[in-house]
């Protein structure tokens, strides 16, 4: 066992800090997409892809760097170290791209790839529907087959950035008379196609990151279809674990890691009555600690990962673990506020922990509310029997 | 990055979960609460013979195993409720003697490593008359039951402490009380103007003596994390099992979940655990971090583990002659040892905001 970077990966990481170092102006430039803020994002992206540095375990025959994960990884925690945000481009590239390696063809591969990691495309992922969340499988949108294409009608939402968006992973049904997992097929979408209507939605933090997509007889090539025709579900659940790895963390991404707490307890310390003292100094070490136990489990992951195995149910551990944790952060980083608490920000109009606690709830949701996350771990990891799932044989609509 | 046990700790977990399964002390320690002592498995000679007792002794007692070695073994006692004297002796006494490197203290390691000896460790600061003898009460301490030598703290008023070796029934008294969980061998003592030996004294006791309650608290969290293990593992195939309104209880989400959480506080546990065991050797300016980290983690994520266990079996899950509250009674009384949950988050945030450098 060790946690140290071997020689190879402490140079690796020198070389991830000098660049970030270098370029801090570029990179750092806040957390939060926003309309106005994509260009500079995209810029930050594509400044990043010049070293190599997005598509880190990407190989190097679709512009990535074609090193491992835990290169990955340091590249992660230079970036976090630096205070750069995430990726305008996060969803394409955690977790399209890894779908389109794994389930589309070569001319996919070369098509998509190289222009996601640049941010010159941008992806976003067209699943959850008003009628179909934590049951995905249950999608109504429709694909119908037209000889060389397909004509898609129907609506997404909680679509984060398709507003800014090039393309899209979408999710939808080809064959009601199959039961709900097996009429499923995944296509790529234009967004810029005719026929897909994008409409902001607007977050309970204020901000306009969510949309709702819809699809008026949109035509998708046949060319476009990643994996087989009825074939989307094991598809869509690459992107699902893709996509439960890139929610976990200790909080870092989101400003409420380990030293930005350092930071807040420092601050509000010397403030602080004393009877309140040991109970915010004991909240503090817990939100800590369980911040340290992500990380270390993240080790435990990555290690497995450098091993060769790919990702897997155990996934949602961290996910699970990581969004309880989130929302403990941000309830000590409230506590610390003590009565600026009450407002959306303090005198001085700080108000990021106001940010994180209502950011916190989505963190829940987001890539399998805790619910699922609990569903998978209980049967899929420990091998408890499943619920009662009544329409799982049945087909979606009698043929 | 290479956070996992290697192939060698692996065959270490295997060789001390078939041992100790073969010596659990589940049954035992029903018998012991009845008031039978005789069933509890006696370890100790096994311990010594497949050389795990004196793992963190040097090189020269045939010892330079790793806390990590230790902590594996440990998980596997911590599932069988074996009270093999790893968090007293092996973590803590052999460590503690073997730092402080006198020749006093050399002696005793030597009867402690050949079984000759059985040894335990007080907590606290002893006063140190001026006539060389000590008197007062001792804390609960872990494997005292059994123990003919307690390894202790005595300083004279204002002075510095030295590390002393008292021999049980000489001034020393045990005092007896009903065991919560007989398998700890908890006892406090009354001391009366007993004459300790005076193993070493100086600056280098006291360091030796946090490393090794450092140690001996990864310990304790590694056979929590045992016990927490073997919770979650009987209460999920009890839920496999048993049916009710039509379905195996393991189906309904309510019990479902309660599992699931148990089963994420044993990984994140697992994850602490190694930690805090690869920085003794790694990071040991850290150890006293981590460990305390474990440790504050570990008694919560037990004693939920074990009222799920007991929740989850219904009312046989309730009753005497089920195993459910032999691991309940190892978790209530495991939280109190070496340092609450409390006392290890006031130490967590208290090194945090000196500005300790962390993982």
């Amino acid at each position: 066992m060790d946690i140290e970077d071997s020689p190879e990966e402490a140079a690796f990481r020198a070389q991830v800090r000098a660049f970030v170092t270098e370029h801090r102006a570029e990179l750092a430039i806040g957390r939060g997409a926003a309309p106005e803020r994509v260009e500079d994002l995209k810029r930050a992206q594509a400044l990043l892809n010049s070293a190599g540095y997005v598509g880190v375990t990407w190989p190097t025959e679709y512009g990535g760097l074609g090193a491992g994960p835990v290169q990955k990884v340091i590249v992660d925690q230079e970036l976090a170290r630096a205070e750069v945000p995430r990726l305008i481009n996060w969803i394409g590239v955690g977790m399209c791209g890894p779908t389109i390696m794994r389930h589309g063809t070569e001319e996919q591969r070369r098509r998509y790839l190289a222009p996601m990691l640049n941010a010159d495309e941008v992806w976003c992922q067209l699943f959850s529907e008003p009628g179909a969340g934590s049951d995905l499988a249950g999608v109504s949108t429709r694909a119908v087959r037209e000889g060389e294409s397909w004509r898609v009608t129907g609506q997404k939402v909680w679509t984060t950035g398709a507003k800014w968006c090039d393309f899209g992973i979408l999710l939808a049904r080809t064959d009601p008379t199959k039961p709900k997992h097996r009429g499923l097929t995944v296509f790529v979408l234009d967004m810029h196609a005719p026929g897909v209507d994008v409409r902001p939605l607007r977050e309970m933090t204020g901000a306009s990151v969510f949309n709702e997509v819809f699809f008026d007889d949109v035509v998708v090539p046949d060319s476009a279809r990643v994996g087989e025709v009825d074939g989307g579900w094991a598809v869509a659940l690459t992107m699902l674990m893709n996509e439960r790895y890139t929610v976990a963390g200790d909080g870092t991404v989101y400003g409420a890691g380990p030293d930005a707490l350092a930071r807040a307890m420092r601050a509000a310390l010397p403030g602080l009555a004393e009877a309140a003292r040991p109970g915010v100094l004991e909240e503090y070490a817990s939100v800590w600690i369980e911040g340290l136990a992500c990380r270390m489990s993240g080790n435990r992951m990555l290690t497995a990962l450098s091993h060769g195995r790919e990702p897997g149910p155990e996934g949602s551990v961290g996910k699970l673990a990581s969004s309880l944790l989130l929302r403990k952060a941000a309830e000590l980083g409230l506590r610390l506020q003590a009565d600026d608490a009450v407002f959306g920000a303090d005198p001085a109009g700080d108000g990021a922990w106001q940010d994180v606690a209502t950011f916190a709830p989505g963190i829940a949701l987001a890539g399998g509310t805790t619910e699922v996350m609990k569903n998978i771990l209980g049967e899929r990891v420990l091998g408890l029997p499943s619920e009662p799932r009544p329409d799982k044989a049945a087909a979606v609509k009698g043929a | 990055m290479d956070f996992q046990l290697s192939a060698e700790q692996e065959a270490l977990a295997e060789v001390a979960r078939d041992f100790l399964t073969a010596n659990s002390g589940v049954a035992g320690a029903r018998a012991a609460l009845d008031g039978d002592r005789s069933l509890l498995p006696d370890v100790r000679q096994d311990l010594v013979k497949l050389g795990l007792l004196g793992l963190l002794a040097d090189e020269a007692h045939d010892g330079g195993g790793t806390l990590l070695d230790l902590a594996v073994v440990a998980e596997q006692a911590g599932r069988t409720l074996t009270p093999a004297p790893l968090v007293a002796v092996a973590g803590r006494a052999v460590p503690l003697l073997t730092a402080v490197a006198e020749p006093a203290a050399e002696a005793l390691l030597r009867k402690v490593l050949d079984n000759a000896v059985v040894v335990a460790v007080a907590d606290g600061t002893l006063v140190l008359a001026e006539d060389g003898t000590v008197s007062g009460t001792v804390d609960p301490v872990v494997g005292g039951r059994d123990a003919e030598v307690l390894l202790a703290l005595a300083a004279p008023v204002g002075g510095e402490p030295s590390l002393v070796a008292l021999t049980v029934g000489v001034g020393v008294a045990t005092v007896e009380q009903e065991p919560l969980d007989p398998t700890r061998a908890l006892a406090r003592f009354t001391i009366e103007n007993a004459s300790p030996e005076v193993l070493a004294t100086g600056a280098a006791v006291v360091a030796a003596w946090r490393r090794a309650q450092d140690l001996a608290t990864v310990v304790l969290a590694a056979e929590d994390l045992g016990t927490t293990a073997e919770c979650v593992a009987r209460a999920v195939e009890y839920a496999k099992e048993r049916t009710a309104f039509g379905r195996r209880i393991g189906s309904f989400q309510a019990v479902k979940h309660q599992l699931v959480e148990c089963y994420v506080a044993e990984e994140q546990l697992r994850s602490l655990v190694w930690l805090a065991a690869w920085s003794a050797e790694a990071e040991p300016e850290n150890l006293g971090l981590y460990a305390s980290a474990a440790a504050a983690y570990a008694a919560p994520a037990a004693e939920r583990a074990a009222e799920v266990l007991i929740q989850v079996h219904g009312g046989i899950g309730f009753t005497w002659e089920h195993d459910a509250h032999l691991f309940w009674r190892r978790a209530k009384v495991d939280r109190l040892l070496l340092g609450d949950e409390h006392t290890h988050k006031a130490a967590v945030a208290e090194r945090l905001l000196a500005g300790a450098v962390t993982r």
